[in-house]
């Protein structure tokens, strides 16, 4: 007796480059995410933060690098920072400003 | 249609109305790899100018996700579509002049959207609205307006998020790709296409800092400017019946305010003193009379694009000469940022992980005061420490650290902020504290 194939709903599909309708969420051939949080983490630790500073931009939701967060969850994040750490350390910098001005909110 | 020169094109160009340049231009300096895309910015600019009737779909200040998104959708593709229709196969750039001062990035061998509208339609239209004409451009409908950044990074809402937009309807897979964050405002353009396309002549530029306005009496709102600006920054306002767009928060730039700047020095305009990232940073660069830069080595602007070429214009292949420059995203794929920034892409992302000591000092010195740095000045320190970096090409890089000092200067030449690199810290993770 032959198995008729079972049927997928569309949500289940893979996205595909031609589909006018999905343009926004097809992903683009190239590129490494783990590159690109690496790359985050190197901006941050030479701005001075450390690791928890670091843990903060990814896992507050409001932020666009959640998604990695969201996706990999925070231990695979953390590790992440620590390794990056661990090699590059974090600049630690003094600042004085000199001349502040008027308001909080300037 | 006279010519004039631009050296983001390294060459000259078409365009409707002869040079004529400021004596100082804002421009500013975007570090992309900073970006998390907070949206502090996008809404630091809406509460200030765009909060009124008429205005809400208007973003003055956008952040993007790239290379899915955009504001409005697909802008960028779009006009780079309508370019390569226009001049099949000939977009491409000249590198063998590149490094010349008056060649930067090499030769554009392409058309702008100023040459690439075709001579003869021009000729035969009899009025200017029918050719609209001087310029390549289109018309977003009003759905491309829609939604900006919503859904950009996730193709469903996030579960801790309550948002009315999110629903329950269709999901897709949240995708694993690479992104990247575009942070885009007026780029105040040297030759400015919404300029060009004024059938009122209602934008200018001022002379004192070439920031582009338009004069909200003269403009009739025809929208030939929303048609015109390839970046999309010149939006149309129902309400009054007029197009609006990015001033660049002049009342700041021009230090008027007694409040924030009782010692009338120019303050950074409201996106860029919101900053969450330390992405940004902005100035005014000298003009000479032919247009090109002033040779200015301490002006934090002139540094990064003229001396170190560590931030690039966006889409100069457009024409338009913007004043907006970006330090590419280096983990980004090569092709894509040589599209988007120019042939320049691969040295700037070369002369970015590994910056050289001034540089190095030059970008801590991003958002560190509200005023806007004029001068800054390296006060060199001894090594204190290394490490390695790869560098695009694969090859490793030492990247040396120094106990320098930099220091920023406002316009009047008085120190505004002195900051010392201390020395690369290693912390010990907080569960190993107590193994030693």
């Amino acid at each position: 007796m032959s198995k008729e194939p079972k049927l997928r709903h569309g949500r289940d599909k893979e996205p595909e480059d031609d589909d006018p309708m999905e343009l926004r969420m097809v992903p683009v051939p190239g590129g490494d995410p783990l590159f690109m949080a690496t790359c985050l983490v190197e901006e941050y630790a030479r701005l001075g933060l450390d690791e928890e500073a670091i843990l903060a931009l990814f896992r507050q939701p409001i932020y666009q690098t959640h998604a990695l967060y969201r996706g990999r969850g925070e231990a695979w994040v953390r590790e992440l920072i620590r390794s990056v750490l661990a090699r590059t350390g974090r600049l630690r910098v003094s600042v004085t400003v000199l001349h502040h001005i008027g308001g909080c909110d300037a | 249609m006279p010519k004039v020169y631009n050296w983001q094109l390294g060459r000259e160009m078409l365009y409707p109305y002869p040079e004529s340049h400021p004596k100082r231009q804002f421009a500013f300096v975007f570090n992309i790899n900073r970006c998390i895309g907070c949206q502090t910015c996008t809404m630091a600019c809406k509460s200030t100018w765009t909060f009124s009737r008429g205005q809400e779909y208007m973003w003055w200040n956008n952040v993007e996700t790239k290379p899915y998104g955009g504001y409005p959708h697909f802008w960028d593709a779009k006009l780079l579509a309508m370019l390569e229709r226009a001049n099949p196969g000939g977009q491409a750039w000249n590198i063998g002049a590149q490094g010349n001062a008056q060649t930067p990035y090499g030769i554009f061998d392409g058309k702008t959207i100023f040459e690439a509208v075709s001579e003869e339609q021009n000729q035969e239209a009899e009025t200017f609205q029918e050719t609209s004409g001087r310029v390549l451009g289109y018309l977003p409908s009003d759905d491309e307006w829609d939604a900006p950044n919503i859904y950009e990074d996730t193709a469903r809402r996030p579960e801790n998020l309550h948002r009315r937009w999110g629903g329950e309807g269709a999901s897709l897979p949240a995708h694993q790709s690479w992104f990247f964050h575009l942070q885009r405002i007026c780029n105040h353009c040297t030759y400015p296409g919404c300029l060009a396309a004024c059938p009122r002549q209602a934008i200018y530029k001022r002379p004192e800092d070439g920031v582009v306005l338009i004069d909200q009496e003269r403009c009739r709102g025809y929208r030939k400017c929303v048609e015109a600006c390839p970046y999309k920054k010149s939006m149309y306002r129902g309400t009054t019946r007029t197009s609006e767009k990015c001033i660049a928060c002049y009342p700041r730039l021009e230090g008027k305010d007694s409040f924030l700047t009782p010692d009338g020095v120019p303050i950074e305009t409201r996106c860029m003193a919101a900053c969450v990232g330390k992405i940004r940073m902005q100035g005014f660069v000298k003009i000479a009379k032919d247009g090109t830069w002033e040779k200015d080595p301490d002006n934090p602007i002139y540094y990064m694009v003229k001396e170190e070429k560590v931030a690039l214009p966006l889409y100069p292949q457009f024409g338009t000469e913007p004043n907006g420059y970006y330090i590419p995203p280096r983990w980004v794929p090569m092709d894509y940022l040589i599209q988007m920034f120019g042939p320049g892409a691969e040295h700037a992302v070369e002369a970015y992980v590994c910056p050289s000591r001034r540089m190095l000092g030059l970008l801590q010195l991003f958002r560190v005061a509200q005023k806007i740095i004029a001068r800054f000045k390296l006060i060199e320190g001894k090594k204190v420490g290394e490490s390695e970096v790869a560098l695009p090409n694969g090859k490793k890089k030492t990247l040396e650290i120094f106990n320098d000092t930099v220091v920023g200067y406002d316009t009047k030449d008085r120190q505004v902020v002195q900051l010392t690199v201390e020395e690369p810290v290693f912390e010990r993770p907080k569960e190993h504290y107590n193994s030693i």
